[in-house]
């Protein structure tokens, strides 16, 4: 398996196969990573092309192996934020919107447990496919956060740097994404009648 | 003083600030990055508290979920290729 480091002295060489190895590495996870957070596959195709275009002529300039990573999810989210405010005004969001029907009038909450997943493989991918519905209808800042902290793998401080935002902030816009995921999947499972009887 | 008497007597400000440190804390707890001593009276105080297992186990789904979609989908193959080319190209031409 090629480091970080061994993958940027080769590109700072020139060596031949050094873009494969870029793409190899880093390639199918941005590009997974843009078409979440885009929505539209064409503006994600866009947005991953000029990522490996911007990064890949500057990876020379980058001193610190270790942040490549965390450099290539910043240009991709910068990338994908920009192409955003020419679609639409990013959309706020508050703790408010994900309060459990109840809370206000201080009853004690009834909460499904709907954690025992499915086995089988077409009970999983229909689960997959909810779930990956419920990502795309998150904000894109909050969208940006749970995809970099629990798909991709990125560390709280990781993704703070990632998005030039505190990590306290992260934590907050992470645990906000989740609420608002188990939700939605509390309402697919309410749909499907499993263990949605206890819901209301 | 009870907890909902505190809570009635803070400003907005102290509020929103305290809201932040408790979500902080719990997603600590929820990650297991929480220090113990936390950890131990979350529990002790939770033990037994359906509402607090069901809402911990069902966030614990839905990060589990959430790695599971770490492998890119195969039907990105298809705009992976057609994007390497033409990266290839615009690099070649620079």
């Amino acid at each position: 398996m090629t480091s970080d480091e061994q993958l940027l002295r080769a590109i700072n060489l020139n060596r031949p196969g050094a873009f494969d190895e870029f793409v190899r590495v880093y390639g199918r996870r941005l590009l997974a990573f843009s078409m979440r957070t885009c929505g539209n596959p064409e503006n994600a195709e866009d947005v991953f092309q000029d990522t490996l275009l911007k990064a890949y002529q500057a990876l020379a300039n980058l001193q610190e192996p270790r942040a490549l990573r965390t450099w290539l999810y910043r240009i991709a989210a910068n990338n994908c934020r920009m192409l955003g405010r020419k679609d639409r005004a990013a959309r706020k969001i508050s703790l408010d919107d994900f309060k459990p029907p109840g809370w206000e009038d201080g009853k004690i909450l009834e909460v499904p447990d709907w954690s025992d997943l499915p086995d089988d493989a077409a009970g999983r991918a229909e689960l997959r496919t909810a779930f990956e519905k419920g990502i795309a209808e998150l904000p894109a800042e909050y969208r940006m956060v749970l995809l970099m902290r629990d798909v991709e793998g990125l560390s709280t401080r990781e993704t703070a740097e990632a998005l030039e935002i505190g990590q306290s902030a992260v934590k907050m816009r992470l645990h906000r994404a989740r609420m608002a995921l188990r939700h939605h999947l509390a309402d697919y499972h309410q749909k499907l009648g499993g263990t949605a009887e206890a819901m209301t | 003083m009870s907890p909902d008497e505190r809570l009635r007597g803070m400003s907005r400000t102290e509020r929103t600030q305290l809201c932040r440190e408790v979500v902080e804390q719990l997603s600590d707890y929820l990650e297991g990055t929480a220090p113990e001593d936390f950890c131990r009276r979350v529990e002790g105080m939770l033990k037994g508290c359906q509402p607090f297992d069901a809402y911990r186990n069902t966030l614990a789904a839905t990060i589990a979920l959430a790695s599971e979609c770490r492998e890119p989908a195969a039907d990105l193959d298809e705009p992976f290729a057609r994007s390497i080319e033409i990266v290839r190209r615009r690099l070649a031409e620079d």
